[in-house]
């Protein structure tokens, strides 16, 4: 609805105390009007405590929440017009799928004539035209998730909450309801805040993500940003496959490089940042080579693994200290590596990230 | 058929008999016409239906049972839902305490519980009403209600509550449109239950019914006191088929149920 737009949310030191412990710690987020934000997190990582929050099924311990410039912290849940789908999409079993989706306009007392006029047009754009006599027990469970977005978008709330919405589908529905999501988000102009634990999901339908642990903000950012710039060891490995290798940044005739077990490898500019101190190298499968052993670019190793996923040919390579995923193309002429043989990988120092290293960092074995 | 499935439907049948003959004798019984309480009936006769029918205090001790019956169910079940809700949904200190509280009366000797009561009623000059009897059953019959509606709970997904919140319904309309439908088969047994409880209920009728609130269980067993009235057998009969009744609505309600959502 494009006369509809959605509305901005701020959450504001926003924390949740059980007992004596913090699952959700002095959060402070700022999502745009129109926007698809996702929270991204492991399991305990407070995602789904912070959208409890935003819904206002459970009270903050402190902190507020602020829909459209206007404190909610207070509002009870209908009272704050945000529609929530769930992961088990929580239709009522007893009302078929018109009544499913009028409740909220019946809810509203909305005349009879426009709530069904309303029911009938959000069907339609969920893809649902013609199942309004149906009960939930006998639709599929993509078809139960369209009715569930319907009902949770047919009052035109300005900020629609998903959590973990593709968790109970299979692979194939999941791939055509991430879609099928992205099209309903544009076309309702609505903002939506959408949890999940799976990083694919949220890679490919944010236009930001906020990567929790442990009750907090690791990073927030575009999906190539976090995906290609993390900030932290944690959001690294979260968030695709990476090699980290740890070491010290030195600059050495004009360029940066990284002194660590496996010798001093070429790094980006940015890196400067780190001068001095202990770092870790990130490097991505896909944004590595393999070049063949009498090649005088890249760091020496050994292939101990090679396996055909499909789309590439995953590849483990051991270095000195380390080994490393290297993910390449199965074109035809492609330098094809074999388990037990000498091996380079190289690749392009801006391709790289460089996080803060720890204490005890060590080599990460993949 | 091997030998020992041959043992194994033996078993079961012996206690199948074992639990069904004593109705059946009585029910074969009720339909004999002699004055005498006589098994096996020496003929077919409706004599002690109509005896029954004819009745004066026949009938006023059943209108009572029933109406008792109506009034308790209605109470218990209204009850005992809140107190369920309260016990599955609830997070408050004590939760443990209180549901321990609201079954106890199910696990106390209904002896106890009827001097106790009677006790407690005298002193408000309720000994002899059917007010003494409403409270006594209701207080009885909660229980059951709270464990029948209490495991509908858990077994329904809250997060289909939390959605009716989100999408405009208070507590009350969240209650009304989405919780008590989706229990309604329990409610349904919980209410029929909670009728059968009082509808057959003699120590608390004997101990606070007194002769102003004779129900139909003691009615009965005054008559086994006094003498063995063959009236007493269609009364016990018909009791059977009441009870039986009360088990078919639940049953109704639970396939209808299944068949909406299948």
């Amino acid at each position: 609805m494009a006369d509809r737009p959605g509305i901005s949310l701020s959450l504001r030191v926003l924390t949740k105390r059980y007992g004596r412990q913090t699952v959700v710690d002095a959060v402070e987020l700022d999502v745009a009007a129109g926007e698809f934000l996702t929270l991204l997190g492991p399991s305990g990582s407070g995602k789904s405590s912070i959208l409890m929050m935003v819904a206002g099924f459970t009270p903050p311990s402190s902190g507020d929440v602020v829909l459209g410039g206007r404190s909610v912290a207070s509002l009870a849940p209908e009272k704050r017009n945000i529609g929530v789908v769930f992961q088990n999409y929580a239709l009522f079993p007893h009302m078929t799928v018109a009544e499913n989706v009028g409740f909220p306009l019946k809810m509203r007392r909305l005349p009879r004539a426009e709530r069904d006029a309303r029911v009938t047009e959000t069907l339609a754009r969920v893809g649902l035209a013609g199942f309004d006599g149906r009960l939930p027990a006998q639709l599929s469970g993509g078809q139960q998730q369209r009715v569930a977005l319907a009902r949770a978008l047919v009052f035109a709330p300005g900020l629609l909450l998903m959590d973990e919405p593709l968790g109970a589908l299979d692979r194939n529905l999941r791939e055509r309801m991430k879609h099928e999501i992205r099209r309903i988000h544009a076309e309702f102009g609505v903002t939506v805040v959408y949890v999940t634990h799976d990083q694919e999901e949220a890679l490919t339908m944010s236009d930001r993500i906020a990567l929790l642990d442990r009750g907090r903000i690791a990073q927030l950012g575009t999906a190539r940003e976090i995906y290609e710039r993390p900030k932290t060891r944690f959001v690294a490995e979260f968030v695709g496959e990476s090699s980290l290798i740890p070491g010290t940044l030195v600059e050495d005739g004009g360029r940066w490089w990284l002194d660590g077990s496996a010798g001093r490898l070429p790094v980006p500019r940015e890196a400067a940042a780190f001068a001095g101190r202990s770092a870790l190298l990130m490097l991505r499968p896909e944004k590595l080579r393999l070049v063949a052993a009498e090649s005088r670019s890249g760091v020496p190793g050994t292939v101990i693994e090679a396996v055909f996923v499909g789309e590439a040919l995953r590849t483990v390579v051991r270095i000195e200290g380390a080994a490393i995923v290297v993910k390449t193309a199965t074109r035809a002429g492609e330098f094809r590596p074999i388990v037990g043989a000498p091996v380079r990988v190289d690749w392009d120092p801006a391709d790289l990230a460089v996080l803060p290293g720890e204490e005890r960092a060590t080599a990460d074995l993949a | 058929m091997s030998a020992g499935r041959l043992a194994l439907w033996l078993y079961g049948g012996a206690i199948v008999a074992f639990l069904c003959l004593p109705i059946a004798i009585v029910a074969a019984v009720s339909f004999g016409p002699s004055v005498i309480v006589h098994f096996p009936p020496a003929g077919f006769s409706w004599r002690w239906y109509a005896n029954y029918v004819g009745s004066g205090p026949w009938l006023a001790a059943t209108w009572l049972s029933v109406e008792l019956g109506i009034a308790v169910a209605a109470a218990a079940t209204a009850l005992g839902t809140f107190a369920a809700i309260a016990i599955v949904r609830g997070q408050f200190l004590g939760r443990r305490a209180v549901e321990f509280l609201l079954i106890s009366p199910m696990v106390a000797p209904t002896i106890v519980l009827a001097l106790g009561l009677y006790l407690l009623l005298a002193p408000w000059k309720l000994v002899g009403t059917p007010i003494a009897l409403f409270l006594a059953h209701t207080l009885v019959a909660m229980p059951i209600v709270v464990v029948i509606a209490g495991a509908a709970l858990k077994r329904t997904d809250a997060s289909m509550e939390l959605a009716a919140r989100s999408l405009g319904a208070g507590f009350w309309r969240t209650l009304w449109y989405v919780t008590l439908p989706t229990i309604r088969p329990a409610l349904v047994s919980s209410a029929a239950f909670a009728f059968l409880t009082s509808f057959d209920e003699v120590v608390l009728a004997i101990f606070l019914g007194g002769p102003g609130a004779a129900t139909l269980p003691k009615r009965m067993w005054e008559g086994i006191k006094n003498e063995l009235d063959p009236t007493l057998t269609a009364v016990s009969t018909i009791l059977v088929v009441v009870s039986l009744a009360a088990l078919a609505v639940v049953e109704l309600s639970r396939r209808g149920e299944r068949s909406r959502q299948a």
